[in-house]
């Protein structure tokens, strides 16, 4: 990695998490492994660990708004008839693959670090799978890799 | 040597009438690709007609002077200032408190919920362009639905149906209307005049007619559920009480001033741009927003809609076809308005609007030139046509398109078929009541 002066690479500041789900695992456990770990979201992989999606706590809170809430301009005059938590109850037991984004950034091991934050700043991601030959290895958070640039 | 010369003009003459005959063949060409490529939809319709408008101004058709002075800047000018006014006043939450109250005068009764939402639609629409409309209260529709357990699909094509016919009513309710007044300098107060009185009639119709369709729907009670739908607070609706009241006085005096524009000399598109100026100038937003709301590919669809239309006129294909139809109807005024109503009405059924009646203004201009018609009739009948006939399939009128894909993101989808089944017969009623209406009124 010596190539004209030392470049960190993003093999070296990612979490090395591989923490992940499969298309398969429900929403409620997907929920359980977010809370206990902390996480804004979970890469979903296949049986051979390739990146195939990504599944965000925001995914999951829109998943559990009633379907005619997107399109209201303004929700606020509607009453609260546990609306919120019906929906939560009905999605619950549904796979992570009806809610899941296909379109997922990632992002090769050997990436310079500033072409992963520039990544991390144009998309607004808050988190970004880091793959090799596009099986998940780690992931990288804006705060991993502004920690690690600032120690 | 006497000869020569007359032989010489003799072919110049010739010359010239075959290079006019290869223009008329370039620009039908033009034309109808252009239309094709419109219908077709795999490329944007505004891209498509500034090509086309492109190469009339390169293959020398119209020279450059002409077509831009072809553009009717008092129809871009009228519509850019109602869709400022309308992003404004939009923000506000006006038009939901007013759907939400509306909506609850029904007391538990779905024939009646159908009846106020229709009328509401139809009556928003008359003031805010049909797809505005669509988005304002589809969604609503969807929330009573869903807490009252029915299903949305009969109020939601009532609506569709209300938001083109309301529509029809005024100057500014459809753009079909904002051409022709702005053609047969017709005012915001003719449209009134003229066409709102029966258009009322059509929207209370409406709902009738849409029982007959889903009489299993509509023979279901919704009083189980009711309560729900009373706790919904419209007040809540409002996003920003300072500025509605700010908006809707600027927006009050619009109105005043568009009831007599005529009178005062001014232009629809005047007072249009004066409104959004106004509110603008009141309400503090910054312009860069408000303008980013305009609709500038609808803009710019009839900014090139005008040119292929001046090359079209220019080359005498309309000339000929005005030639045909008065032709086709001897001269006889009532059977005009009757065949431009019905083939007007047909048409939009599958073609954009808005292409047709840019269409149809110089054939009309010169069906007036030709003959000692007046005109009034021929117009109303452009206009019920033009805009009713956006009814008859959901390709017709962007305000289908819109509503039909809410609710397919909701699961429910409407098939062509399935919307034609009630559209159509609803398209062909009310035209045949137009019939009537500018037959007693305008003809007999």
């Amino acid at each position: 990695m010596l190539q004209g002066g030392f470049e960190l690479k993003i093999k070296t500041v990612m979490i090395p998490d591989l923490t992940s789900v499969s298309e398969e695992t429900t929403i409620m456990e997907t929920l359980k492994i977010l809370s206990m770990q902390r996480l804004f979201g979970l890469p979903v992989v296949d049986n051979e660990q390739n990146v195939i999606g990504i599944i965000t706590e925001s995914d999951i809170i829109r998943a559990c708004l009633p379907d005619y809430y997107k399109e209201l301009q303004n929700p606020a005059f509607l009453p609260d008839f546990n609306q919120f938590s019906k929906q939560a109850k009905k999605i619950a037991h549904l796979p992570v693959k009806e809610f899941m984004n296909h379109k997922v950034y990632t992002i090769e091991e050997n990436t310079s670090r500033t072409e992963a934050a520039n990544l991390l700043f144009r998309k607004n991601l808050r988190m970004l799978p880091v793959v090799r030959k596009g099986k998940l290895v780690g992931v990288l958070t804006p705060s991993s890799l502004g920690k690690h640039a600032m120690d | 040597m006497s000869l020569d010369i007359s032989f010489s003009l003799d072919s110049v003459r010739e010359e010239m009438e075959k290079e006019k005959m290869n223009q008329t063949i370039i620009a039908l060409i033009i034309f109808i690709t252009t239309l094709i490529f419109v219908s077709l939809e795999k490329i944007n319709r505004t891209v498509i007609v500034l090509s086309g408008a492109l190469i009339f101004i390169l293959s020398k058709i119209l020279d450059q002077q002409e077509a831009f002075s072809s553009i009717d800047f008092k129809t871009i000018g009228l519509l850019t200032g109602m869709m400022v006014m309308v992003s404004i006043i939009k923000k506000t939450g006006l038009f939901q408190y007013l759907a939400i109250k509306i909506s609850k005068l029904a007391k538990g009764n779905i024939f009646y919920l159908l009846f106020s939402i229709s009328i509401i639609s139809g009556v928003l629409s008359s003031i805010l362009d049909n797809v505005t409309t669509i988005i304002l209260i589809v969604p609503i529709t969807l929330a009573i639905c869903e807490n009252l357990e029915i299903s949305p699909v009969p109020l939601i094509l009532s609506e569709i149906f209300a938001s083109n016919i309301g529509g029809t009513a005024t100057l500014i309710g459809d753009p079909p209307n904002i051409i022709i007044g702005s053609a047969g300098q017709l005012s915001f107060m003719d449209f009134i005049v003229n066409l709102a009185p029966f258009i009322i009639v059509l929207l209370i119709l409406l709902p009738f007619f849409i029982r007959l369709f889903f009489k299993k729907e509509m023979s279901r009670s919704a009083s189980k559920n009711w309560q729900r739908i009373e706790k919904f607070d419209e007040k809540k609706a409002i996003e920003d009480p300072f500025l509605l009241k700010k908006s809707l006085i600027s927006f009050f005096i619009t109105i005043i001033v568009f009831i007599f524009h005529h009178n005062l000399g001014l232009e629809a598109a005047t007072v249009a741009l004066s409104g959004a100026t106004l509110l603008l100038l009141v309400s503090g937003i910054d312009p860069a927003d408000s303008l980013l709301e305009v609709e500038w590919s609808t803009l710019f669809f009839f900014m090139g809609l005008f040119i292929i239309i001046a090359g079209v006129e220019k080359v005498g294909i309309i000339e000929w076809l005005s030639k045909k139809l008065i032709g086709l109807t001897q001269e006889n005024l009532s059977l005009t308005t009757m065949v431009i109503l019905w083939v007007s009405a047909l048409s939009c059924s599958f073609v954009n609007n808005i292409s047709y009646t840019i269409s149809m203004v110089p054939i009309i201009h010169n069906i007036g030139e030709a003959t000692s018609f007046n005109l009034n009739p021929i117009w109303w009948a452009l206009s019920l046509g033009a805009c009713l006939g956006g009814n008859g399939t959901f390709i017709a009128a962007a305000a289908n398109l819109v509503g039909v894909n809410i609710l397919k993101r909701q699961g429910k989808t409407i098939t062509f078929r399935e919307f034609s089944r009630v559209g159509f017969p609803i398209m062909i009623l009310s035209i045949i009541l137009s019939s009537a209406y500018l037959y007693f009124r305008y003809l007999m």
